[in-house]
């Protein structure tokens, strides 16, 4: 059954709330959510508007922006993707649904993983003292990408 | 240079050549705004260069990318003395996945080596695009600084060091501070190919100086020499190369006209050049 969202939502909903709703709905929340922490970012005319079936990247979201979104969406929903994913080809809608579809009750974080060997890289050393929770790289793995893709999609 | 170039073009000599250790660094600043400047000559272009630029949903940045495209494809052209639309550019392998979205590289058709071609790096942001061009791998990053409410939100992502560093400069600098951190970090980081599917925290691409007087402040990569460049104001710019022997920094100014002129090569050529020599103690400290 389709549920209707309050056109006056200016903010995210209790977390309860949100992860009581359907996945449609905490998709079409989180949708708008993304929507307005950007707009004052890229600048965007009161006539306009970002649009939703577009990227992110291909309406203006350079490698900074999509991290200052990450950290808001870690803050607000308390789910975390790699910036990088932001900045995939995947519409607003698709990174919403991806996000919605993590939004769960029983959210297991995964542990913090040490970066790729790159070759020509330096050794990793990851800080102890860091004060970022260390989750965004928790589902950047080539075997999950396609899993938590899919979740994306299924919901369009 | 992982691949050869194709020789379909009219191949001539090189306009210009990289010397053992140099780094060539072009800033093309322009008012893009959201009316169309004279008309590009994207074809020049590839297809897939064309659809990237016909997705993107702003006319400044749409103009932008197609300007620093045309422009990376004419400098190339002089570098290799092949005709721009000749070139083929493409992705090295990802080395965190292996996926194609690595290094941007020159293409072969042969499986054939050259490794007189230079490597090369784009960035673009605002009113700047920048290339840069070395004989070893390099990476290049410009970008605006940030509004302070952005800066706040990303600190907490890099290394502590760089967070300590960031902290101790006064608010009102701390965008420039953080800005001019941040094109190290992502230019290191695209000379990787990861991009940010690296974790941020893993390198340190701060200021401190290492030593006695500093004890405990880490080192910048090993084998990498990361420079900041200068630019245009409300910018930084840096390049990481990754070479134990970098010499010198060259650092020209693209002008329109080298977009839009017939054949650029000879105004390329003809660019003046601003020379930064790096150091060779930081140069070595770099490669520790």
């Amino acid at each position: 059954m389709e549920q209707t969202v309050p056109l006056h939502l200016r903010g995210l909903p209790d977390p309860d709330v949100l992860r009581a709703a359907g996945i449609d709905v905490r998709t079409r929340i989180i949708e708008r959510y993304i929507c307005r922490q950007l707009e004052p970012y890229l600048h965007v005319p009161p006539a306009h508007r970002i649009s939703t079936d577009r990227s992110l990247r291909s309406q203006g979201v350079d490698s900074i922006t999509a991290l200052a979104l990450r950290r808001r969406l870690v803050t607000a929903l308390g789910v975390d993707v790699p910036a990088a994913d932001l900045l995939r080809d995947d519409s607003v809608t698709e990174v919403a649904a991806l996000l919605a579809g993590l939004v769960t009750p029983a959210q297991d974080v995964p542990a913090a993983r040490p970066a790729p060997a790159v070759p020509g890289a330096a050794p990793v050393s990851v800080p102890a003292a860091r004060t970022a929770p260390a989750a965004e790289t928790g589902h950047d793995t080539p075997a999950e990408r396609p899993r938590l893709t899919a979740v994306a999609r299924a919901v369009r | 240079m992982s691949g050869a170039v194709e020789r379909t073009g009219a191949a001539t000599a090189p306009a210009l050549t990289l010397a053992p250790g140099d780094l060539h660094i072009w800033v093309l600043p322009r008012p893009w705004t959201h009316t169309d400047p004279a008309p590009l000559p994207v074809g020049e272009l590839d297809d897939g260069e064309r659809d990237r630029a016909a997705g993107l949903t702003r006319t400044g940045d749409r103009v932008r990318y197609l300007s620093a495209h045309v422009a990376l494809r004419r400098l190339l052209s002089a570098y290799t003395g092949i005709e721009p639309q000749a070139l083929r550019l493409g992705r090295d392998r990802c080395p965190c996945c292996g996926g194609p979205h690595g290094r941007p590289v020159l293409l072969g058709r042969g499986r054939e080596t050259a490794q007189d071609w230079p490597q090369f790096s784009l960035s673009h942001s605002h009113q700047v695009a920048v290339v840069a061009l070395a004989g070893a791998t390099v990476g290049v990053d410009v970008q605006r600084v940030p509004p302070a409410n952005a800066v706040r939100l990303c600190l907490p992502d890099l290394h502590p060091a760089e967070q300590a560093e960031l902290a101790a400069v006064p608010g009102r600098r701390r965008p420039a501070a953080f800005a001019r951190l941040w094109t190290r970090k992502e230019a290191y980081l695209k000379g990787l190919g990861t991009g940010l599917r690296r974790d941020l925290a893993a390198d340190y691409l701060g200021t401190g100086a290492p030593g006695p007087a500093r004890r405990g402040t880490p080192h910048r990569p090993a084998g990498w020499s990361v420079t900041d460049v200068p630019g245009p104001p409300g910018h930084a710019t840096a390049a990481a190369v990754r070479t134990p022997h970098h010499y010198r920094t060259v650092v020209r100014t693209l002008t329109a006209d080298c977009l839009h002129a017939e054949d650029a090569t000879e105004l390329i050529a003809d660019s003046r050049a601003r020379v930064h020599r790096v150091p060779q103690t930081a140069a070595r400290r770099s490669q520790k």
